[in-house]
């Protein structure tokens, strides 16, 4: 459940809750004071209704003090006189009712015995409500005990007190569902302009995460907690912008160091690699020394080459995007290792044209290295394959070699490693170390990813390289 | 090494002098007579004073740039060739576009042989000299088999592995008709899963890298194969 409605849930059960308080004590007092005040009616007409019954019925009852009411005119609508025999039978002596005739109402049978006789046996009145078979009205009941064996009954009906509760009750449900209404509409609305900040500090939070670090928030009101947190994610993203801005100034320079030592260093190689040159023409001197000296200067050159090429990479150079068929670069893989090693048997996949996002020239570049790495870390005559696919959105390039493979795959991307110094035929392995580095950062810069895997159980070489594919 | 008056002279401008000299050197137990200048002026007086056969030209010179150097030598007729020497960078395309005719570059570190080897592939080329092992040439379309350089008139196309070995075939059977059959034996001679217009697409490729001008060379015998002539000039 989101927080907004949970927190509505919350008003809105607090304000039913509140409601239905009111509404019930409200209620209960209302209903209590009005049967309240009928009753002191029904009992201050006790000695009047008493006399008329009395003088009606010619019979003898010791009243006592019981029947010392005043006596007024009575709104009273019934009365009536009660035997109450040994057996528990109540006999009734007289009935009068007063008002409209038609409705001649019969006060005993409302009342039980039991009540009577618990009236009669405690000497204490009584006052009941009840509701004749006969209608639906209800009657607020008078038990009054005369004597040990009389009892005297009042009634006087409840109609309007019923209708003043019935109304109150209509009032309350309206007021009670206008109110959760009102509270519905207005709580959604507070939620929502209280919870915005939270909303633009999501949406703040996203752009970040996202890489827009230049994103800040409008502190509505620093004193609150809402302001509070604004101006601490201002903060906290200003200061990893900073932290972003330096570093990448730091590694520019770094790189722009490396792209311009590589350069400076080409001049002094053409002096040694010339000067061996020279040297090796020149009869008089055959000293070998001299062709260690050419080929280590030779190797430096590449090296820095390769080097000038990844500084490049790393600079973030902007590659020359265009829909480049990697099935043909599958068959130049071929030509390239039939070029160094005629001798190899080379199969290749790729029936279907299969384009893909990419810089022709840097893509014509990693196949070189691809094969120049398959020549210089297989036996001669070792058999390739190349297969060109398609997965998802990608166009899939694999090259896969079946020599004895590698024995730490984690590490062939990184720069400067080379697996064996020495090569299996016994010269030296006179790679660089970078050309799967480069090969890396080229398939990077095309948003492509590569993984290196065994091609078979224990042995050989597979690349998988992953490059999206052009829109045609 | 003898020197006499008909070897080729060379104007060496380069601004570091160690190197100019190192180049001077190389190019005189070659046989040719070297010239060296340190700048652009020098160079100019030097150029107007004698008569040279090609001019190894440094593209950075701290008094001018080498391109200027050569636009301003370029109007004098006839043209004499120029070797740029370049660090690899950016230049590149930029010389790319400037070279005509005779015209090459060199990106530094180089080899001193391959200085001496380009500045002989350009007199050889000013000499309109069609010989040379490993050299194959037709109708201006020229193919060195060593340095596996294509070039027409002059100007270097940059081929793949497979788009070499495939014009290598068309050339040496120049004005023979080559089916796919023979073409697919020789170019594609390892295990690959069906056809599927390789050797179409291929065609293709090569005719917007070699026939970027008049007259075309490569031409397609319908149902049969292809053959690099021309149909001007038989």
């Amino acid at each position: 459940m989101s927080l907004k409605s949970r927190l509505l849930v919350a008003i809105i059960g607090l304000i039913a809750f509140i409601f239905c308080l009111v509404d019930v004590v409200t209620y209960n007092s209302l209903q209590t004071f009005l049967i309240g005040r009928e009753d002191q009616q029904l009992f201050q007409s006790v000695s009047e209704m008493t006399h008329e019954l009395v003088r009606a019925t010619q019979i003898n009852i010791n009243l006592g003090t019981n029947a010392a009411g005043s006596v007024g005119t009575t709104s009273l609508q019934a009365g009536a006189l009660g035997q109450l025999r040994d057996n528990g039978a109540i006999v009734t002596s007289i009935q009068v009712s007063y008002g409209n005739k038609t409705t001649a109402f019969q006060p005993f049978p409302l009342v039980t015995a039991a009540s009577v006789k618990l009236a009669t046996s405690s000497q204490q009145a009584i006052y009941v409500t009840a509701t004749p078979k006969s209608s639906s009205e209800a009657y607020r009941v008078l038990i009054y005990p005369l004597s040990q064996t009389y009892v005297l009954l009042e009634a006087f009906p409840l109609t309007a007190v019923n209708d003043t509760m019935t109304n109150l009750l209509h009032f309350e449900i309206y007021t009670g569902v206008l109110a959760v209404a009102a509270a519905i509409l207005i709580g959604l609305l507070a939620i929502k302009l209280s919870l915005s900040p939270i909303d633009r500090i999501r949406k703040a939070s996203k752009a970040v995460s996202s890489g827009d670090l230049s994103q800040r928030l409008e502190v509505s009101n620093p004193k609150t907690e809402i302001g509070e947190l604004q101006t601490d994610f201002n903060n906290m993203v200003a200061r990893i912008q900073e932290e972003f801005y330096l570093r990448s100034l730091s590694e520019q320079k770094l790189r722009e160091f490396l792209s311009d030592a590589s350069h400076e260093l080409r001049t002094p190689l053409t002096f040694i690699l010339g000067y061996a040159d020279l040297l090796l023409k020149n009869s008089y001197s055959q000293d070998p020394s001299i062709e260690k000296i050419k080929e280590q200067a030779s190797r430096m050159s590449k090296l820095i080459e390769e080097l000038l090429v990844l500084a490049r990479l790393d600079e973030g150079q902007k590659l020359q995007f265009e829909p480049v068929d990697l099935r043909l670069l599958a068959h130049e893989l071929a030509a390239d290792v039939l070029l160094l090693d005629p001798s190899r048997n080379v199969k290749v996949n790729a029936a279907e044209p299969m384009f893909v996002m990419g810089d022709s020239i840097k893509l014509r570049q990693v196949v070189t290295n691809f094969a120049s790495n398959i020549f210089n870390h297989t036996q001669e005559g070792t058999p390739v394959s190349v297969t060109v696919t398609t997965e998802d959105n990608y166009g899939v390039y694999i090259v896969s070699d079946y020599g004895k493979g590698v024995t730490d795959l984690n590490k062939i991307f990184e720069r400067f490693y080379r697996e064996n110094k020495v090569k299996s035929d016994g010269g030296v392995n006179s790679g660089s170390g970078l050309g799967l580095s480069i090969v890396y950062a080229i398939i990077q810069a095309h948003n492509g990813t590569i993984t290196a895997r065994p091609t078979e159980l224990d042995s050989g070489l597979t690349f998988e390289v992953k490059i999206p594919l052009a829109d045609r | 090494m003898a020197l006499n008056k008909n070897s080729p002279r060379v104007l060496v401008v380069d601004d570091e002098p160690g190197l100019a000299d190192l180049i001077a050197s190389a190019l005189k137990f070659a046989g040719f007579q070297p010239e060296v200048a340190t700048n652009g002026t020098a160079a100019i007086k030097k150029y107007l004073a004698d008569k040279f056969d090609i001019i190894i030209l440094d593209v950075m010179l701290p008094d001018m740039n080498g391109f200027d150097l050569a636009k301003k030598i370029s109007t004098s007729a006839p043209r004499t060739p120029i070797l740029f020497l370049t660090a690899k960078d950016s230049t590149e395309d930029k010389i790319r576009g400037l070279t005509v005719g005779g015209d090459d570059y060199v990106t530094k570190p180089f080899s001193l042989e391959e200085l001496v080897a380009r500045v002989n592939a350009i007199l050889r080329r000013a000499g309109n000299d069609a010989g040379g092992s490993g050299r194959v040439e037709f109708h201006g379309l020229e193919m060195d088999e060593e340095t596996r350089e294509v070039r027409r008139d002059g100007k270097l196309i940059d081929l793949t592995t497979t788009e070499f070995r495939l014009l290598h075939y068309l050339l040496s059977n120049a004005k023979k008709v080559v089916t796919r059959a023979q073409i697919m034996d020789y170019v594609w001679n390892y295990d690959f899963g069906g056809d599927s217009g390789i050797l179409e697409t291929y065609i293709s490729y090569l005719r917007k890298k070699v026939d970027f001008k008049e007259p075309k060379l490569i031409h397609t015998i319908r149902g049969f194969g292809y053959v690099i002539k021309n149909k001007e000039n038989p």
